[in-house]
């Protein structure tokens, strides 16, 4: 896609002469005054941080309201007067924006302005985020008034602006989020806290048993999944490629994929639980894990398996390879990689999942799955048949009944679930850029 | 007649008949009779392993055949199971099952009515804020952001997706409950706005990445077409992009709606569990409680005929969604035909 | 066929063959499990911990053995369960609420059902027959109390009339300018206990005199654990609920009562006119296991350890835990 400057100045050329000089002058002083606006807070925020006495809490967030205002003000009247700027400009606003709303709420959390005439305070994160929203808002309004009165061009503007906004209030989001967790959850987290159980005895709180739950759910899911779903697709471009299995497994996937993660904990339970052993297990959560993970398996491996050119089949058959052997030699090595990437992404979905496995496979204060002992057998499949405990369960758990922790062990297990995630999404991403630059075809 | 047997297709066929045989009345017994045979199982095992060694090509073909039918398999138990074990509580009083506006467990009277109107408001406000914001969101990675940007927004919009429900319902819990309990001074915790607010947030990056994928489909030949008729570039995208894409965009809410319809966890961490009507019945700010997080939170605790009518709820909930799920390829069939979409 | 495959195929053989042996033949470990109540959670959790933790007898810390008279050089765990001749086990505590742990236990789902009510008061409607296979095992006494959250106590509303209690809790008072020791205009958010909770079953009896009580109309909303209770009077600024007393804390504490006989009772007070004994509930007697583990909780140590040192519920008088300790079968 061209970049959206050129697109502009091909399209509007006619446009320029509208724009003053006057304008120009105005467009780059409130630039900079912007920019200094907000370079001066941000390093009032840091000598804050460093030094918290150094000003009124309260005046420090009036200041950064009003600073946030004139910034959002700016930004309108940017979009008024001037030519379509590169999104930079708009990123490191915006950016600001909510850097400086995030900066306000971790580090003053419960200072209460009083506002005369209303009942109660309102806090100064909320006054400074409901000031950001109020002046996005009204950039908005401002922006869509410009919509009807003004040429073409003026009102493709205000959507650009529009939509970059809607990007950035999910994305601020989610920032703050995973910022608020890590300052809340990162002093909990030491060597200790990963490694070991729970010991109510002692006191102690560990998430270790937790963590390898979880990972044991992951790869009995991946287990029973990837096959089934890699077995699907190859089937499904290979051997029956027509319209409608196509369409009707695809259809099946879709309506699995949609399925609400309590209705599956519900089927795991009248299902799968009095088959097994009739009490939780760890092997029915990987079961229902892996039903849940198929639909994307087949998904993301029939993607992989038809992205395989035909080429390469053709070139193995005429050398008189089975069709088998092509799909096993040929076909599946070079879709391998997006298979994995589909995987990951997978995984990081079904490691979060609390509601399937809460009835069918956990339970408080159990240990680690051993597997594995020192002692013979070395290796046994005991643990399978019985309770586990998980990431997201432990968090749920400590949530409701304060069973396994306080407020700040839940943090700290929200964290740390946060970052087994993002390390599963982030690898997915990667492998899946890595071989897209590497593919050759 | 031995004479063909003894042939090495009739060897394949005595041997296919015996494992697949097998396979079947395992699963059939297993699924039926609660056992697990494990001798009909090393035998499946076994004469696959045999199958393997002599006759790669078909053996690999019939267990790609089994996988695919996997997933169909699993919908149909899950259909199957949850309807046998639900329907009973449709059995006595289907109308007022789903319209009754009492659910006590210890008086033993059971009706979903306030959990779908729960579900119903919940799912509309999240829908409130997903929608147009995802739509946008979706506007603005495809068409208006550059390369580099774009490579960084998809991922990340990816990841907003990722974050597990428990989390956004502890997140929601700790910060927003209490937030908005203060600052809009009401007398209690848990009501039907804040989990509005974070199903809103869960269901935006479904909305984001369907509808973004949708658009980014459109060929760009079309835009390029209309561009050199000399209308800016927004005005292609409405006239042109966005009418290509309407199949996908919608089969995108659709998508949002159902991930806010079945969301689980992060409702029942932050709803106050009222299973009553909230009165006025459009109070957003009452206590209440949506069917995922009546099941959720009362499944654990509850035997007899609470578990039935939980399976009722259950079974409601799985034909809501699966319906959405129907809808929304049809309506994306119908509307990718009407626009010839490539 | 060449040697390759056959050795590809007798591997797969002995594979197979393993795995299946092993999962046939897997021997979970002996598993004694418990749930129900989570007023007696604190309790049981803290016991089971100690069990499973199976501290030596060097461990004098958390195994203090001869500060109860009790000779032995076994480790914990080990030492309770030899009592009857048993081998080391795992104990697990489920939490739930009381009506879950008595049918759970009458189903045979956990050998131990946790219950702060009586098994007669939870299911009134049940015979004495229906009734008589609930083997009863009091651990310890709690003081069913009224909380508030900060906000509130600090206002000064501090102490209740019966009468008020009952008017919160039905809807007649919605605002806490109502009561008469304090003068706080907020609206009253009354949180209650999930029904078929021990603390629900035992809130109402004690208050309303049967658990069969209608048109508690003031409750805004329903938990099902004590701890999710505690955590809502913590952040509100208006509730008030009726936890057990190990759930009260400096930010939801405790009022005064004015019962019947018109005295002002504190939660302090043995003559506390909401108390109730905690039951760990057997099904058709006890079993060996389950009477090991009991056997330590009945114990001047577990009742030390575990009831007034780990919680802040009571200890069983000296006369009721002989008469606990009766019930149980004779050690080995």
């Amino acid at each position: 896609m061209a970049p959206i400057k050129e697109n502009i100045s091909e399209t509007d050329a006619a446009d320029n002469s509208l724009i003053s000089i006057e304008g120009r002058v105005m467009r780059r002083g409130m630039l900079v005054l912007w920019l200094l606006l907000g370079v001066v807070f941000l390093s009032l925020s840091t000598l804050l941080a460093i030094q918290p006495d150094f000003l009124s809490e309260t005046l420090i967030s009036i200041l950064g309201g009003v600073i946030l205002a004139v910034a959002g003000l700016t930004v309108i009247a940017f979009k008024v007067i001037d030519d379509y700027q590169p999104p930079i400009s708009h990123f490191l606003l915006s950016l600001s924006m909510i850097v400086s709303s995030g900066v306000i709420f971790v580090f003053f959390p419960n200072q209460g302005i009083v506002l005369p005439g209303l009942d109660g305070d309102i806090t100064p994160q909320l006054a400074t985020i409901s000031l950001f929203f109020l002046v996005t808002f009204a950039a908005v309004w401002a922006g869509l008034l410009f919509y009807w009165e003004n040429p073409a061009h003026n009102r493709q503007l205000a959507v650009q602006y529009f939509t970059w906004v809607s990007v950035l209030i999910p994305l601020g989001v989610l920032a703050f989020f995973i910022v608020y967790t890590i300052l809340e959850g990162s002093a909990v987290i030491t060597w200790d806290f990963i490694s070991s159980a729970s010991d109510l005895m002692r006191g102690e709180i560990g998430i270790f048993p937790a963590i390898m739950g979880t990972f044991s759910l992951i790869i009995g899911a991946t287990v029973f999944a990837v096959p089934l779903g890699v077995g699907a697709a190859v089937f499904l471009t290979e051997y029956a490629n027509r319209g409608w299995i196509k369409q009707a497994v695809g259809v099946t996937a879709d309506c699995l994929w949609s399925t609400p993660s309590i209705v599956f904990g519900l089927f795991g339970y009248v299902f799968l639980v009095p088959r097994i052993t009739g009490h939780s297990t760890l092997l029915a959560g990987q079961i229902i894990l892996a039903a849940m993970l198929l639909p994307l398996t087949i998904a993301t491996s029939t993607e992989a398996i038809t992205a395989v050119p035909d080429e390469f089949r053709n070139g193995s058959l005429a050398l008189g390879a089975s069709k088998w052997w092509t799909i096993r030699r040929v076909v599946l090595p070079s879709s391998i990689p997006s298979i994995v990437t589909g995987v990951l992404l997978g995984i990081g979905r079904i490691a979060g999942e609390t509601a399937p496995i809460m009835l069918i496979a956990v339970a408080s204060h159990t240990n680690a799955p051993d597997f594995f002992s020192l002692s013979a057998p070395y290796f046994h499949l005991g643990p399978l048949f019985s309770e586990v405990d998980a990431l997201p369960y432990r968090l749920y758990a400590i949530y409701k009944a304060g069973v396994g922790g306080s407020i700040q062990e839940a943090w700290g297990t929200a964290l740390v679930l946060i970052v087994l995630v993002l390390l599963f999404y982030g690898l997915g991403i990667i492998v899946r850029s890595y071989y897209r630059r590497n593919r050759g075809w | 007649m031995i004479d063909k047997l003894t042939t090495k297709s009739g060897i394949k066929a005595i041997l296919g008949l015996l494992v697949l045989g097998s396979f079947a009345v395992l699963f059939t017994f297993f699924v039926l009779f609660q056992t697990f045979n494990i001798y009909l199982f090393l035998v499946v095992v076994f004469g696959t392993a045999i199958g393997w060694v002599f006759y790669e090509d078909s053996t690999a073909k019939t267990l790609l055949f089994i996988a695919s039918t996997s997933a169909g398999t699993i919908l149909l138990l899950i259909a199957v199971f949850l309807f046998l074990r639900g329907f009973p509580a449709f059995q006595k009083d289907p109308i007022f099952f789903i319209t009754g506006s009492e659910w006590h467990v210890y008086r033993e009277i059971y009706s979903l009515g306030p959990m779908i109107w729960g579900s119903i408001i919940v799912t509309f406000g999240a829908t409130l804020i997903a929608a147009p914001m995802g739509i946008s969101s979706a506007i603005f990675i495809a068409k208006f952001s550059p390369e580099w940007l774009r490579s960084f927004l998809k991922p990340a919009i990816e990841l907003l997706a990722g974050i597990p429900s428990v989390v956004y319902g502890f997140i929601g819990f700790v910060l927003l409950n209490s937030a908005i309990m203060d600052y809009f001074n009401i007398s209690n915790m848990g009501q039907y706005f804040a989990p509005s607010i974070i199903l809103g947030i869960m269901a935006l990056p479904t909305i984001a990445s369907v509808a973004e994928d949708a658009i980014d489909a459109v060929p760009e030949h079309m835009e390029k077409g209309a561009l050199a008729l000399g209308v800016t570039k927004w005005q292609a995208i409405k006239e042109v992009t966005l009418p290509s894409a309407s199949s996908g965009i919608t089969a995108a809410l659709i998508l949002g709606i159902g991930r806010a319809l079945g969301e689980t966890m992060a409702v029942t961490m932050m709803i106050g569990h009222k299973t009553a009507f909230p009165s006025p019945i459009f109070d957003i700010f009452e206590p209440g409680e949506t069917l995922t997080s009546l099941i959720a939170s009362q499944i654990g605790n509850a035997s007899g005929k609470a578990v039935e009518a939980l399976m009722g709820a259950g079974l409601l909930l799985f034909l809501i969604v699966l319906v959405l799920s129907v809808t929304s390829r049809i309506i994306q069939s119908r509307l990718q035909r009407r626009f010839r979409r490539g | 066929m060449n040697i390759k495959k056959l050795a590809g195929l007798s591997l797969v053989f002995m594979l197979v063959l393993s795995l299946t042996s092993l999962a046939v033949f897997a021997q979970g470990q002996a598993v004694l499990r418990a749930d129900g109540s989570s007023t007696v959670y604190p309790i049981a959790s803290l016991a089971a911990s100690y069990w499973n933790s199976n501290p030596p007898i060097t461990d004098s810390e958390y195994w203090p053995a001869s500060e109860y008279g009790i000779d032995t050089d076994k480790s914990l765990a080990d030492y309770w369960a030899s009592l009857y001749g048993l081998e080391t086990f795992n104990v697990a505590v489920g939490l739930s609420h009381s009506g879950v742990g008595l049918n759970k236990v009458a189903e045979g789902k956990v050998d131990i059902g946790d219950s702060s009510a009586g098994a007669r008061f939870e299911f009134p409607e049940k015979t004495e027959d229906e009734l008589s296979a609930y083997t009863a095992h009091i651990v310890g006494y709690d003081r069913q109390a009224f909380s508030v959250s900060k906000e509130v106590h600090e206002a000064g509303c501090n102490v209740l009339t019966r009468e008020e209690i009952e008017g919160i809790f039905k809807g007649e008072i919605s605002n806490w300018s109502g009561v008469h020791s304090c003068d706080y205009d907020k609206e009253i958010q009354a949180i209650g206990r999930a029904v078929g909770s021990g603390t629900e079953t035992m809130f109402r009896v004690n208050v309303f005199g049967s658990s069969q009580v209608s048109g508690l109309n003031g409750v805004d909303v329903r938990y099902g654990q004590n701890q999710m209770v505690q955590q809502a009077l913590r952040k509100s600024s208006n509730g008030i609920g009726y936890p057990g007393i190990d759930f009260i804390s400096d930010e939801n504490p405790a009022v005064k009562v004015i019962w019947d006989d018109g005295k002002t009772y504190s939660v302090e007070d043995q003559a506390w006119p909401l108390g109730r004994p905690l039951y760990m509930y057997t099904w058709e007697g006890t079993s060996k296991t389950e009477a090991a583990f009991l056997r330590m909780i009945l114990s001047d140590f577990g009742q030390s350890v575990f009831v007034d040192k780990g919680t802040k519920y009571f200890m069983l008088s000296e006369a009721e835990q002989a008469e606990q300790l009766d019930k149980l079968p004779d050690v080995e």
